[in-house]
């Protein structure tokens, strides 16, 4: 068995099947002793979640990986940031990404995110009919995500224009302000209502907490 | 309790829309976390917006990212402080008496080296994240270069971001079946097909510009990835200052879920592909 320093075969750092059936919270405590094996199910299970958003937002598959990367591994170093009484572990993977993936974009502005947002925009509009995704383990999240995309189709264009634009863009309200030439006033208007909107459309819906289900489960 | 002015709550409120949506960090943090602190409302507030962050962060399709990511992060994290053996799942494989589950003791000290080290890792992650931005102004330039993009402003480069993100919005949002297909070619994807019986949109992914005298790209249906009857449902063009935009088209109706893009010199569309750059089934 390898010693402190020494490197250890990548086929061992595997979840096993033995395991799969703990929770996010028992991943976490494992997380938080050093269990590799927690980490390996942990990015099993929310790896496309957390890959998805950050290509979605910077719009290359490479770089989104790289963010993806230092999302699971800022986990691995710090596992005590997450705080389970704030929300759910995917939810709070799948913001890290975004957050790091929006400061790469803001940072590089242009063509980058310009596609991605773009990508993200359509898929978000049109893929509610979608049958199936290519993801082993993601038979919630995929249904979640429907979830999501539906209640964004209830929102008005402008509405869903601004948390787009917002979200997925990058820009501020007053920079959605700027290039829209809508007043800023309008825009937070805008955003605030869609938001609203949007929250109450999830808590009246099916999705009572989309925080609390973990990945694997069924509807 | 502080008595806030209602200035000063819409402040806040502005600011933790532009972080939580845009990742924009407020003016004073300090300030901004010291309201918050003081204030139910606002905190209210943030929480909920954060919530329907999560939420937004969600609605993405899922896109699978390629194995050897899983393989890198597990090797990268192989090379943290106080990682060099497997976890309990692995600690419960081995035989009993196996020194798979190390001393408490020296578990403690690899949490305290993990706790001591903090700084560093966090000094790594943003050289890592400098390195990112790096290569992406790398690829950002070359792109410049390569399809010859003018300078432009920001404020333009945004404007046609949200006209164009309008105008896709629109596009389909409205009612009918869509098909959606990734182009991928062996490099890559190289754009997102959406097919409507009455015509297509094309999101260049990764398509140089065009010349639009003498060529032009061809979006075709195909049965399967074998159709020997390929059917152009409409032709497009990625010219320099559209190279993001989505591009309308009026056609045929396709005559399957397969999808293809090919370049075509001239600007007749053939009745077969010339040079398929990718594709991909809805």
């Amino acid at each position: 068995m390898p010693r402190v320093g020494q490197p250890l075969p990548i086929a061992q750092f595997r979840a096993r099947d033995r395991v799969r059936d703990r929770s996010d919270d028992q991943l976490h405590d494992a997380l938080l002793q050093r269990d590799g094996d927690a980490l390996a199910q942990i990015y099993d299970r929310y790896a496309s979640t957390v890959f998805s958003v950050a290509l979605r937002v910077i719009g290359d598959r490479e770089h989104a990986q790289d963010v993806a990367q230092e999302v699971f591994l800022a986990l691995w170093r710090a596992p005590e940031n997450y705080r389970r009484e704030r929300g759910s572990l995917g939810g709070w993977l799948a913001s890290a990404a975004h957050h790091r993936a929006v400061d790469v974009v803001r940072r590089e502005e242009a063509v980058l995110r310009r596609v991605e947002r773009a990508g993200a925009e359509a898929h978000l509009a049109v893929r509610e009919s979608e049958q199936s995704e290519p993801v082993h383990e993601s038979a919630w999240q995929s249904w979640q995500s429907r979830v999501v995309r539906s209640a964004i189709g209830e929102l008005s264009e402008v509405q869903r224009e601004a948390l787009m634009l917002a979200y997925f863009g990058g820009l501020t309200q007053q920079e959605i302000a700027d290039h829209t030439h809508v007043p800023l006033g309008t825009i937070k208007t805008r955003t605030r209502a869609g938001l609203q909107k949007l929250r109450d459309t999830l808590d009246a819906g099916a999705v009572t907490d989309l925080n609390t289900r973990r990945a694997g489960e069924n509807p | 309790v502080t008595a806030f002015t209602a200035a000063e709550h819409e402040l806040v409120q502005d600011e933790a829309l532009d972080l939580l949506l845009a990742g924009v960090e407020p003016t004073d943090r300090d300030q901004y976390d010291k309201h918050l602190a003081q204030c139910p409302d606002c905190t209210q507030f943030v929480s909920d917006v954060a919530r329907m962050g999560e939420a937004l962060a969600a609605a993405p399709a899922l896109e699978t990212p390629p194995p050897q990511l899983r393989d890198r992060l597990l090797a990268a994290a192989l090379q943290e402080p106080g990682v060099a053996q497997p976890g309990a799942a692995a600690a419960a494989d081995a035989p009993s008496g196996d020194e798979a589950q190390p001393p408490a003791t020296l578990r403690s000290r690899r949490v305290d080296e993990l706790s001591a080290r903090r700084d560093a890792a966090a000094r790594r992650r943003n050289r890592v994240v400098s390195r990112v931005g790096a290569a992406a102004a790398v690829i950002l330039l070359a792109a410049s270069i390569g399809w010859g993009l003018t300078q432009r402003s920001a404020h333009d480069d945004a404007a046609d971001r949200a006209q164009r993100l309008s105008q896709v919005v629109n596009s389909l949002s409205s009612p009918g079946p869509v098909q959606v297909a990734s182009i991928a070619g062996k490099n890559g994807v190289v754009a997102t097909a959406f097919v409507r019986p009455d015509g297509a949109l094309v999101l260049p992914a990764n398509l140089p510009a065009n010349n639009t005298d003498n060529s032009m790209y061809v979006l075709w249906s195909l049965v399967s990835p074998t159709d020997s009857a390929p059917v152009p449902i409409g032709s497009f063009d990625v010219t320099s200052s559209a190279l993001t935009s989505a591009v309308m088209m009026t056609g045929r109706a396709p005559s399957g879920n397969w999808f293809a893009i090919s370049a075509e010199p001239g600007r007749t569309v053939p009745s077969a592909p010339t040079t398929v750059l990718g594709a991909g089934q809805a």
